[in-house]
């Protein structure tokens, strides 16, 4: 085959796949366990964490309905989460369901003592609604990708020099009465 | 009933808590040493394709980070790799650097035996398979987020070149280089002269390297969707310092005196170069990402001029001529899409275009030295040229949806045209003389490649990969590797890998002929296999490397006799390799250190025999501590890069009575950095660098080679300096948003 038909060739078969292909949206490049393992340790250095948590780290991974990338990322980090068996030195209790909408969001933790939301992909464009119905609420919330604590999450994960960073919106956590000790700060990048 | 005495009761209410203090205390400084581990594991992409932890990666690999390039002084892939890297180390010959990989260096190879990747993007180009590392990869170093070296053969997801390995860099995004920064760096190197010594201080003596750049990282919403953009734009400039040489007393075939031009006696080579060593980069380097797209563009030009004769770019030319140079220039452009069909499949579309060229010219006083009868001085240029584009589709299939069973398969397609010819002119007239070896082709080259990544549970980590590469210069090759990781016990890492990489032999060795050399079209593809096995351990912030490696080469392309006493690109040698990697690394507090260290035996098998490997440094490796000094005080960084005592490049085949040998070489490198004082956004760097050595192991000017019957005592083989000494000064300004 001449090299120029095998170009043309190569050229469509890259359109077809573009035509056909989803957006992938951002990759959450920190590993998910990572993520799960980072949770499980920054929790510790929220000085609110044990008080709100009351003997037991209730974490709800909330996905996007009818969005299978959104159901993935969401079960994964669930079942790190559960491997880690503590988080903040509490034992774990992991549950997975659908976004039900900030107002839902809010009225699920409260009525399920929640002390930590993990946002997982495709959420991206609720997270600011689901912060502001936040507000006032002891709840940590965290998300996938860094820019997620610009969104609404407290806390988000980026990936900076080949390794995990920690990002905090620091007025959001005030919202949420997370109030992270310095050690931790140091660590992150603050945000908002 | 007695009651405590009061003293007591307080001593034993104070002792409770104390403990209690100190138990919480105790859980504290576990959970932020778990924390700081946490942060410190390296995640790498460059071993699988795909983010993973170190750990569990199919490779041994080393990550250098931009803190650690700033912090460090480094201001090149080079000086990362020598002072920060693990098995690999460069070396430095006033010209583009050599790289070796695990005891094994192949000189006059531009870089064409390691890979290197820029965000996805493979730099090395089809014309030499040439890649630079020093400021010739023309990336500027402050838009570099992380370096990833990946050891051991790596073709099985990249393809050819990737022998010793793959050289990954990522650039930043906007959320770590936001605003827009200006730098300016000046450097200065006193004269050198014979003996590695230091002959002038004086201002207008002193050789100077400045560099201008001004970068942008910039978040923003393009067409309604989230957008970023990093971009540099740079110029390095390099002048100098002055060597000196000789002298070599040089006469032709005919006995009579050898011409080097007017900056030297007739029939000697050698004096003080002071024109003739000179580098200049202008780069631009951008990357944009919109929605699921990414670009990256590329545009440089590296012109550079080596101040003596040597046996592996310049074998011939007169001495101390500003003319005599060389130029590489580039254009890139990459788009990727990354895209996801239902929740288990995710695909890569990749277009890719590629244009660049070289010159090399050369002003020959000698006549007998042109390729092409001259009468008088000719001006010899020797060019190159390629152009390609491409595109590249992978599919990765996550069975379980768990990331523990996935598989990848991709496939590779691109047309390149390739061409080369020697020019000679009458370098008065520039009146072409005559055209040697021009050849242009034009090649369609595919690829596929699959891997299979599996973790049965979840402290073994297995991958096994092969690739297909299809490439009209040398038939086909597979490469393999087969990798496992296993979480032995906590903090401990197993891993044993095999795989195989190879190099087709470039468009230069297949038909690259003069009047003294033969092209060679039926080369084949040089081949090599390696296994190793390595031991991680990580203590909190700490973690520890050791590992054992055996490799071994085949199809050796060498350099050898042909018919008539000429010369020819032969598929004739083999190298056998083993040795051992070292590392440990980790910090307190503000205290941060590192080490690594390589050894190895390599040996080379030519028709000749067996022989040491020409330059190839064997012991090598580098050490460096840094500590954040509180308040206003700087950063003070101490970086150490050693080689141990290797042979000259002409070790084998220059018939030197001395065999000539380069000593051991240490280079030390201290660094303050920090905020000036009174202005937020403006920092500063400051470095200087002393190497103990003062010559390479290059052999320099026309005695490359004795004949054994020539009458009289033997010549002893005159080898390059080194740049022994030299400070340098960056000021960055930030414009933060």
């Amino acid at each position: 085959m001449r090299s120029g038909r095998r170009t043309w060739l190569g050229l469509m078969l890259s359109g077809a796949t573009l035509l056909v292909a989803g957006t992938a949206r951002a990759d959450a490049s920190v590993p998910h366990q990572l993520q799960a393992q980072l949770v499980g340790k920054l929790a510790s250095f929220d000085r609110n964490f044990q008080t709100r948590a009351a003997g037991t780290a209730r974490i709800l991974v909330v996905r996007k309905a009818g969005d299978a990338e959104s159901a993935r990322v969401a079960d994964n980090l669930a079942r790190a989460l559960v491997a880690l068996r503590q988080v903040g030195g509490m034992p774990t209790q992991v549950d997975v369901e659908a976004f039900p909408g900030a107002p839902g969001l809010a009225e699920r933790c409260r009525a399920g003592k929640i002390a930590i939301v993990f946002f997982s992909t495709g959420l991206e464009g609720e997270m600011a609604a689901a912060g502001a119905a936040l507000a006032g609420a002891d709840i940590l919330t965290v998300g996938t990708t860094a820019s997620d604590a610009s969104r609404g999450a407290v806390v988000a994960f980026d990936l900076e020099e080949g390794r995990a960073k920690i990002v905090v919106n620091l007025a959001r956590a005030r919202a949420q009465n997370v109030s992270f000790k310095a050690e931790l700060l140091k660590l992150s990048r603050i945000v908002g | 009933m007695r009651t405590l005495h009061p003293f007591l009761r307080v001593l034993c209410v104070a002792s409770l808590g104390l403990a209690g203090l100190t138990t919480t205390t105790a859980a504290r400084a576990d959970d932020e040493t778990e924390l700081a581990e946490l942060l410190s594991e390296n995640v790498v992409s460059g071993a699988s394709r795909t983010h993973e932890i170190a750990s569990d990666a199919p490779a041994t690999t080393s990550t250098i980070t931009a803190k650690d390039i700033r912090r460090y002084g480094i201001r090149s892939i080079a000086e990362a790799i020598n002072f920060l890297g693990m098995g690999l180390v460069t070396q430095n010959p006033l010209h583009s650097v050599e790289v070796a990989g695990r005891g094994v260096l192949l000189t006059a190879d531009f870089g064409n035996h390691v890979l290197l990747v820029v965000d996805g993007h493979v730099f090395n180009e089809p014309w030499d398979g040439t890649a630079y590392l020093e400021q010739g990869a023309a990336i500027p170093m402050e838009i570099i987020d992380h370096i990833e070296l990946v050891l051991g053969p790596g073709s099985v997801l990249y393809g050819g070149n990737a022998m010793f390995g793959v050289v990954n860099v990522v650039t930043k995004r906007p959320a770590s280089y936001s605003g827009v920064h200006v730098v300016g760096e000046f450097g200065a190197s006193p004269q050198h002269g014979k003996g590695g010594t230091f002959t002038s201080f004086a201002p207008g003596d002193l050789g100077r390297s400045y560099r201008l750049a001004t970068g942008v990282g910039h978040e923003l919403t393009l067409f309604g969707k989230p957008a970023q953009i990093t971009a540099q734009l740079e110029l390095y400039q390099q002048d100098g310092p002055s060597f000196e040489w000789g002298p070599q007393p040089a006469t032709t075939d005919t006995g009579a005196p050898k011409n080097f031009g007017k900056r030297t006696p007739l029939g000697t080579w050698g004096g003080r170069s002071q024109r003739q060593y000179a580098t200049t980069v202008p780069a631009l380097y951008t990357r944009l990402a919109w929605g699921d797209f990414t670009v990256a563009a590329r545009v440089a030009s590296y012109n550079r001029s080596t101040p003596y004769v040597n046996g592996f770019n310049q074998f011939r030319g007169d001495f101390d001529e500003p003319q005599n140079r060389e130029r590489d220039r580039w254009i890139s452009v990459d788009v990727q899409h990354r895209g996801r069909l239902g929740s288990r499949l995710t695909t890569l579309v990749r277009a890719y275009a590629d244009t660049y060229d070289y010159r090399q010219d050369l002003i020959v006083s000698e006549p007998t030295d042109c390729s092409v009868t001259s009468a008088g001085q000719c001006l010899q240029s020797a060019l190159g040229r390629s152009r390609w584009v491409g595109t590249e589709l992978q599919a990765n299939y996550d069975w379980r949806g768990d990331e523990r069973l996935t598989t990848m398969v991709g496939v590779d397609g691109r047309v390149r045209e390739v061409g080369g010819q020697t020019d000679v002119r009458d370098s008065a007239t520039r009146i072409l003389l005559g055209t040697l070896g021009q050849r242009d082709v034009r090649q369609f080259v595919w690829a596929a490649y699959a891997q299979q990544r599996y973790s049965p549970f979840s402290i073994l980590h297995l991958n096994g990969g092969v690739r297909l590469d299809t490439d009209p210069r040398a038939g086909n090759r597979v490469s393999p590797r087969a990798a496992m990781a296993l979480d032995a016990w906590r903090g401990g890492v197993l891993k044993t890998i095999y795989s195989e990489a190879f190099r087709a032999p470039t468009f230069y060795e297949l038909y690259y002929e003069d009047s003294g050399q033969l092209p060679a079209s039926g080369l084949r593809s040089e081949v090599v296999r390696g296994v190793e096995a390595t031991v991680e351990q990580k203590i909190g912030q700490h973690r520890f490397l050791m590992g054992g490696f055996r490799t071994s080469w085949r199809n050796m392309v060498y350099l050898g006799a042909a018919d008539n006493g000429l010369i020819q690109y032969q598929n004739a040698a083999s190298i056998e390799n083993y040795g051992y990697n070292a590392r440990a690394d980790g910090g307190f507090g503000d205290f941060t250190y590192g080490l690594s260290v390589t050894g190895a035996h390599s040996r080379r098998k030519t028709p000749d025999g067996t022989e040491a490997l020409p330059a190839a440094p064997q012991f090598y490796g580098n050490a460096r501590v840094a500590y954040d000094l509180p308040g206003s005080w700087p950063t003070v960084a101490l970086a150490t890069s050693f080689v141990g005592r290797r042979p000259a490049d002409r070790i084998n085949d220059g018939g030197f009575a001395v065999p000539p040998y380069a000593p051991a070489e240490v280079e030390l490198r201290l660094t303050l950095s920090d905020r000036v004082p009174g202005f937020r956004d403006l920092s500063y760097r400051l470095a200087t660098s002393y190497v103990t050595a003062s010559r390479s192991p290059y052999v320099a000017g026309p005695t490359q080679y004795v004949d054994p019957a020539a009458p009289g005592p033997s010549p002893v083989a005159e080898l390059a300096p080194v740049n022994r000494l030299t400070t340098f000064l960056t000021l960055q300004y930030d414009f933060s948003p």
